[in-house]
């Protein structure tokens, strides 16, 4: 009788071991810390969403709740986690995610009640990380400091999806082979097309030498930058409209916030800015100023890169276009 | 019923043997005890295997009007047409174990690819994907051999129906014939994975009403742009009613989208060069093929050869605003390639400024 009682716990134990008790290992995060974490995490909460909650959702993680914020005449007033509601169509009706406020004023109650086994924090919510911390093993990630991928590798990694997020980059790269061979087939050498990453907004001009998936796809491809934009690296800058034409190119690519701006606006406040701005430079001129949505855009995924990557090919080398004679 | 065979455990599994083993164990138990070990047996069996352990079938019929027993939730899926059958698959994360394949010197380093999601997702043969041939002539043994529990063919190559129904329950689709997005949603639930199409469609139409919004301030009333889908071949234009993902969407955010009537085009369905500025439009899309070895630029010099003065004669061209799009997205049967076609169509016609084509 016993050697059965025995065979049933063992058979029990066997098959619901991982139920039971999580095997954990030694993460090492973006400060440096070393958090013990599950090894494949049951429970995750993100307090950033286009930072975490999109490429959680992506990778199929076993996330359980997000930050999210409310904006008026967006998803009926509801919130809903920034980048991934954009990308995914993720929110918090329909997702099964628990919201756990603001990404800047996280519900500490909430985040407790989702009973979390890792919570992931952008670096620069260190001063929170006591907070977190006694809540369950939290995740540090530095979001500016790093490159896009190398920032998503390790938040798969410590989601336990680094296999998944070896095959979504896998599926990426086969598309950038495309694209890249689409390019010299059309463009011969990228590098003799340039490219300029602009915005203008609360009557100022942006040059950006780093802007999320947009930047990593024209770097990919090759293309060139105006020198004072090359020079910034991975910076962005406030730049005098005075000297707007350092930055003409083959062509200039804009974005748009799309809950408080329009296309409409983009132009109007270049227009403002410079007046006669779309005749005095090349790209406006011959209609190679395209605007993109900055919210699918800058959501970290391969999702946003491909997007991007079709945009970005569309634009430059899938029709033809007027170059900048220098 | 259909019987998937156990390969996880580490000892054939059937009730005799595990009974006999138990006896042998368990000697002096008494028959009671064997009662109970039955029922725990049977417990434990149904209670970690579930629904995989027997499958639920359907009834479905298919279009050749074949009535077919599938299973509720196929494990072992072949698609012998790669584009509109195994790329969906592949979107939905579908248990397939099979596909028919097309092979190019110039793409995928001349390896048999699957068409469409090698392209759109890099997918390739090897471990847990077998190459079942190419799409419209199936190696049967090869199906044999993966003991799939539902195959997928095209209506119009069911040569080898029988031999196929043989081996596993076979649904004849015509997945051309069909519009896309019916047709996505159809091989979706064939696959037992509609909740995976409704949740990818419902973030469709959030991106088309997203696009939506684009459009009403950039150009105002989307009807007054036109566009048309026009690749030229030797013997005419081609000029389409209805193509993948390219008319899905344009249709969707209401561009006005030119077409030819039956009395314009030729014997082949092909429009005249000579009536060329029939289809000319604020935007004129064409298409290139990766594995034809057909870059942008030759399609271009088609138009050319075919129209000369192509460039000049037509506003969109004229103008910058002819768009030569990888085919492969245009034939994305996929929901993915949908969403791609808005970013692309969006970005061309409500991002940028365009010269106006004034009628």
């Amino acid at each position: 009788m016993k050697h059965l009682v025995n065979f049933i716990t063992l058979t029990a134990l066997t098959l619901t071991s991982f139920a039971f008790a999580q095997e954990t290992r030694q993460y090492t995060d973006d400060l440096g810390r070393t958090v013990e974490i599950p090894v494949i995490p049951q429970r995750i909460v993100s307090v950033r969403g286009e930072q975490f909650t999109a490429p959680l959702w992506e990778l199929g993680a076993n996330i359980v709740a997000s930050s999210g914020r409310a904006r008026e005449g967006v998803n009926d007033g509801e919130p809903f986690p920034r980048g991934a509601y954009d990308l995914f169509n993720v929110d918090f009706r329909n997702s099964g995610l628990i919201w756990v406020g603001s990404p800047n004023e996280p519900d500490f109650e909430a985040i407790i009640a989702a009973e979390p086994d890792l919570i992931f924090i952008p670096d620069w919510q260190e001063d929170l990380l006591p907070q977190f911390e006694v809540i369950a093993p939290t995740v540090v990630i530095a979001i500016h400091s790093q490159p896009a991928m190398e920032r998503y590798r390790k938040i798969a990694d410590a989601a336990g999806m680094s296999n998944e997020f070896e095959a979504l980059k896998a599926r990426w790269e086969a598309r950038l082979a495309l694209a890249r061979r689409t390019i010299e087939q059309e463009l011969g050498d990228p590098a003799n097309v340039s490219v300029a990453v602009v915005n203008t907004f609360d009557g100022q001009f942006y040059i950006y030498g780093n802007w999320g998936a947009l930047s990593q796809v024209l770097t990919e491809l090759g293309f060139s930058e105006p020198q004072v934009i090359a020079e910034l690296g991975d910076e962005n800058q406030e730049f005098s409209p005075e000297r707007i034409q350092e930055v003409d190119a083959d062509f200039w690519v804009g974005l748009f916030y799309p809950y408080t701006q329009t296309v409409s606006a983009i132009h109007d406040n270049f227009d403002a800015l410079v007046p006669g701005w779309n005749e005095l430079l090349h790209a406006p001129r011959n209609n190679q100023f395209f605007i993109i949505n900055q919210e699918p855009m800058r959501a970290l995924s391969f999702r946003s890169l491909e997007e991007t990557l079709a945009i970005v090919t569309s634009q430059i080398a899938q029709r033809d276009f007027v170059p900048l004679e220098e | 019923m259909w019987v998937i065979g156990i390969s996880f455990f580490p000892f054939p599994i059937s009730y005799d043997s595990f009974s006999t083993k138990l006896s042998q164990t368990f000697k002096p138990l008494v028959t009671s005890m064997e009662k109970i070990m039955k029922k725990l047996f049977i417990l434990l069996v149904l209670t970690i295997l579930g629904f995989s352990f027997a499958q639920d079938m359907r009834t479905v019929t298919d279009d050749l009007g074949n009535v077919v027993e599938i299973p509720v939730s196929p494990q072992r899926i072949i698609a012998v047409r790669s584009d509109c059958m195994a790329t969906p698959l592949v979107e939905l994360g579908a248990p397939m174990v099979g596909a028919g394949s097309m092979q190019s010197d110039n793409f995928n380093g001349g390896r048999p690819f699957i068409r469409g999601a090698t392209q759109f997702y890099g997918t390739q043969f090897g471990e847990g994907l077998a190459n079942i041939g190419f799409i419209n002539e199936p190696d049967i043994e090869v199906i044999a051999s993966l003991e799939p529990d539902l195959i997928l063919i095209a209506s119009w190559v069911a040569e080898s129906y029988d031999n196929l129904s043989k081996i596993a329950p076979t649904y004849a689709a015509d997945c051309f014939g069909k519009p896309l997005t019916e047709w996505l949603g159809e091989i979706a639930d064939l696959a037992g994975m509609s909740n995976v199409y409704e949740a990818k469609m419902a973030a469709y139409e959030l991106k088309l009403e997203h696009a939506r919004a684009v459009l009403q301030d950039s150009i105002g009333d989307p009807s007054e742009v036109t566009v048309v889908f026009a690749d030229p071949f030797p013997d005419g234009i081609y000029v389409a009613e209805d193509y993948g993902t390219f008319t899905v969407v344009a249709d969707a955010l209401g561009f006005n989208r030119k077409t030819m009537t039956e009395d314009m085009l030729g014997d082949e369905g092909m429009l005249s060069p000579e009536l060329v500025e029939a289809i000319d439009s604020d935007f004129i899309f064409s298409s290139y093929q990766v594995f034809f070895d057909q870059p942008a630029s030759q399609r271009l010099e088609q138009w050319q050869t075919l129209v000369p003065g192509f460039d000049e004669l037509l506003h969109a061209p004229r103008n910058n605003k002819l768009v030569i799009i990888d085919r492969s997205l245009i034939r994305a049967f996929a929901i993915d390639g949908l969403e791609t076609m808005i970013s692309v169509l969006v970005s061309q016609v409500a991002e940028r400024d365009f010269v106006p084509l004034e009628e």
